[in-house]
């Protein structure tokens, strides 16, 4: 389509500034002389009459451009680093990763790295990497994965599977329990390696596990990663350990880490598709404020459904305030438990996919008129104290985010960001505290 | 123009009009533009997934959501079935492909009732059957998943949709589909296939990490036979897309033609059990792809000049007995697949072929004193 549309509005240019005039040339003589100076008139205006044309359909093509979902800029893709600064090791490809290509068109791969790929998380998100959800049906990419020693031979079990699959855009696989190794030279690294709580484990056990886990892959990711990397954070607790990865990663723009809220934010979205009785796709612009916790604020003050009488507020809808501000709220913060409960392991699928949208909307953009929730470095808006990583709603365009500002808040919502982002402050305190 | 005492110059009239239906053409452009922008969305696909609770479910339910299966603009409803026993696991499975808010998932309907699921279902892919355990005999594994799978091919019979295309991915697959064939009579046969493309997969992938080329220019190897030990990885016809051209990999690899007899051939068979032994588990995230990718090109058609390996109903091509779910190599079109005819067998290639039919003549002797008929 977006090869199409500069083509469609040149040819309105064509038939503008050609055909009626021609088609006049034709048939005005047949009305006879009385007509032929205003033909001859005609016939004089085409230069002039051409230029405007032109220029109203180049703007009219960009302004379409814009509009069409299709059309994403993909200029601000991370560019793929083909060869290593003199100082860092030559990282050998375990897999015949061939980066020149036969098709003279095809994009310059992206290197993506997955922690704790051995997971069921990472078994669940490679081959949705490698089929191309996560950044393009057209981006081919080089995975590199890492886990812990122990998970060696599991790890290497999942890269014989991603080769078996013969995925076309999958150029190379690295796997690794090496963190440098891991690290050298990615685009793009989705952190789903943590500490996961264990029956009967302190809060500030789980925090001081995970802390110095990020502390380490900080260093290692500052070091090696490409410049402009763009970091996701998964691991619970994901807010907390995004903070402590931009603490330690002080050379990485802190614009550039991120958590990920985005499985709460489809969550809502599908609760409220649920109650509603309508396609997902059609309900947008819900959000999720703060932690991602229990804490959590999911806000439908904002969101819309798309109806046949055009775009409706969610309220107006659902027809239903207390079911809006209790029950789909606990059951949006509780899902995760929700479905710990019933599959006896933590959800993996849903994780995944939403670790795909995350990049992919801020890699590809978001849709025009529409916001997703990622949890990004607080810059004070909406009086969320500046310095704590905290769930906002954000556009992204050119691969870069920003949130959306001027939303109003009214006092409900107010004190439940406001509690959040205790629980944040509160976070960020004990691990301060164990680092030290 | 030039009006010549009061008469028109019909040559001239011809070349403007000329320019006019030039302009007329170009304009086409814009009305199909237009035309788009008003395109109404295809009915959604109903898709059965049997055994959904499962890993390999797990991984093939969100390729199928996104779109990777049926392509970018076919919505589809899910159909997910299991066992009493996993009924909770799988509507957690319902849970989270409503959490991820896939655009193209027009619905989830999870069951343990067998008729409910298989109502109106354009698509089956019957992962569920019964898994080997520790010391099973052979005819223990066969009969359980006889009985299964005969109560499947009523099922779908009765409830299905008149096209539906069924994959058949529970080991023993070949078996298994030959025992839904024979239950389900009305179903055409050409739409009872089972899944050797994780085999074609394997192979394809073996020979561009030898040849250290990417994996999508190695293609038209071949697998015949049974989804088993016994499958025959055939690279006499593979090529590789090069800069030259498309080059056969017999050309290339001359100097291995051991390797590619033997080395090659065993590797691929027993990728399986390698992939058990690293991961403790066996290969879902490759068999859930393998699966996407048969359905993909069986419903959307094979690339021009490219062919697939599908476990299909033999009609007797190749000089493999009628009446068996063989693995050929196909084309695919317009939603229906082709075997490839007049490829050259060599006497090697005509041993394995004819050990793996002779394998599934035994297997299908088995299934059916199974289930004494």
């Amino acid at each position: 389509m977006s090869s199409e549309s500069p083509s469609f509005l040149y040819s309105i240019a064509f038939f503008v500034a050609f055909a009626i005039p021609e088609a006049l040339n034709i048939l005005l003589p047949a009305f006879g002389d009385a007509v032929t100076q205003r033909r001859v008139k005609v016939e004089r205006a085409y230069p002039p009459l051409l230029l405007p044309v032109i220029v109203t359909g180049v703007t009219v093509e960009k302004v379409t451009s814009s509009i069409s979902p299709i059309n994403r800029d993909r200029s601000e893709l991370p560019k793929a680093i083909t060869h290593e600064p003199p100082q860092k090791p030559q990282i050998p490809i375990h897999f015949p990763a061939i980066i020149d290509d036969l098709d003279p068109m095809a994009k310059e791969p992206v290197r993506v790295l997955v922690t704790g790929a051995a997971g069921q998380i990472g078994y669940a998100l490679v081959p949705m990497i490698a089929r191309g959800i996560m950044l393009g049906a057209d981006q081919p990419v080089i995975l590199h994965m890492l886990d812990i020693p122990p998970a060696a031979e599991a790890l290497n079990g999942v890269k014989m599977e991603l080769i078996d699959a013969a995925f076309p855009l999958l150029k190379g696989v690295v796997a690794t329990t090496d963190a440098v190794e891991g690290c050298t030279g990615v685009n793009v690294a989705v952190m789903v390696g943590g500490f996961p709580r264990k029956e009967g484990m302190e809060r500030k056990d789980v925090m001081t596990k995970n802390v110095s886990i990020y502390k380490s892959q900080a260093t290692a990711l500052e070091k090696h990663a490409a410049p402009n990397c763009k970091v996701l954070v998964v691991a619970n607790p994901a807010n907390t350990n995004a903070l402590i990865l931009k603490e330690f990663a002080p050379s990485i723009p802190e614009k550039n880490i991120t958590c990920l809220t985005r499985l709460d934010h489809n969550r809502a979205l599908g609760q409220i598709s649920e109650r509603l009785s309508v396609p997902v796709s059609d309900v947008k612009n819900v959000i999720i404020w703060g932690n991602h916790s229990s804490s959590q604020y999911p806000d439908v003050n904002h969101a819309k459904v798309q109806t046949s009488a055009g775009e409706k507020p969610v309220r107006e809808l659902v027809k239903n305030d207390e079911y809006l501000n209790g029950e789909f709220i606990t059951t949006v913060q509780q899902r995760g438990a929700a479905i710990i409960k019933a599959r006896k392991l933590s959800s993996a699928l849903s994780a995944a996919s939403s670790a795909c949208d995350h990049i992919r909307d801020w890699v590809l953009g978001t849709p025009e008129g529409t916001f997703v929730s990622m949890g990004v470095y607080s810059d004070g808006s909406y009086d969320v104290p500046a310095g704590l990583i905290y769930s906002f709603p954000v556009t992204c365009r050119n691969g870069e985010w920003s949130i959306v500002q001027g939303l109003p808040i009214d006092e409900m919502s107010r004190k439940k960001m406001d509690l959040t982002a205790e629980e944040l402050k509160e976070e960020k305190d004990l691990a301060y505290s164990c680092l030290s | 123009m030039e009006v010549v005492g009061g008469e028109v110059d019909y040559t001239f009239v011809i070349q403007k009009s000329l320019v006019l239906l030039l302009c007329v053409v170009l304009s086409w452009k814009m009305i199909v533009y237009m035309c788009n922008l008003l395109k109404i969305e295809k009915e959604p696909i109903r898709v059965l997934v049997t055994g959904a609770a499962g890993n390999i479910g797990y991984a093939i339910a969100p390729t199928i959501a996104r779109g990777m299966m049926l392509g970018q603009d076919q919505p589809m409803i899910l159909h997910l079935l299991d066992i009493e026993p996993a009924s909770k696991s799988l509507e957690a499975v319902k849970m989270e492909l409503q959490d991820s808010a896939f655009p193209l998932l027009h619905g989830v309907f999870a069951t343990t009732n067998i008729d409910e699921a298989c109502k109106g279902v354009n698509i089956a892919i019957m992962i569920g059957g019964f898994a080997r355990k520790e010391g099973m005999e052979r005819r223990e594994v066969m009969s359980k998943n006889a009985v299964i799978f005969k109560a499947q091919a009523s099922a779908l019979e009765r409830y299905a949709s008149d096209d539906c295309k069924v994959l058949v991915v529970a080991n023993p697959a070949n078996t298994n589909a030959l025992i839904l064939k024979e239950f389900a009579p009305s179903i055409p046969e050409e739409n009872i296939t089972c899944l050797t493309r994780l085999d074609h997969n394997r192979a394809q992938a073996r020979l561009a990490e030898k040849l250290s080329v990417p994996v999508s220019s190695v293609k038209n190897v071949i697998v015949w036979g049974n989804h088993s030990s016994t499958q025959y990885p055939d690279s006499n016809h593979a090529t590789v897309s090069t800069k030259t051209g498309d080059q056969p990999v017999n050309e290339l690899l001359v100097a291995d033609q051991k390797w590619l007899k033997n080395e090659f051939i065993t590797e691929v068979q027993q990728r399986g059990a390698e992939i058990l032994r690293a991961r403790r588990q066996s290969s879902a995230l490759s068999a859930a792809s393998a699966a996407c990718d048969h359905i993909h090109d069986w419903f959307l058609g094979t690339p021009k000049g490219n062919w697939v390996s599908m476990g299909v109903c033999s009609d007797g091509s190749y000089g493999i007995p009628p009446g068996l779910v063989y693995s050929f190599p196909v084309i695919c079109e317009k939603g229906s697949w082709k075997i490839v005819q007049g490829l050259n067998i060599d006497e090697f290639s005509r041993e394995k072929m004819d050990d793996s039919a002779r394998e599934l003549a035994e297997e299908k002797a088995l299934a059916y004193s199974c289930l004494n008929v």
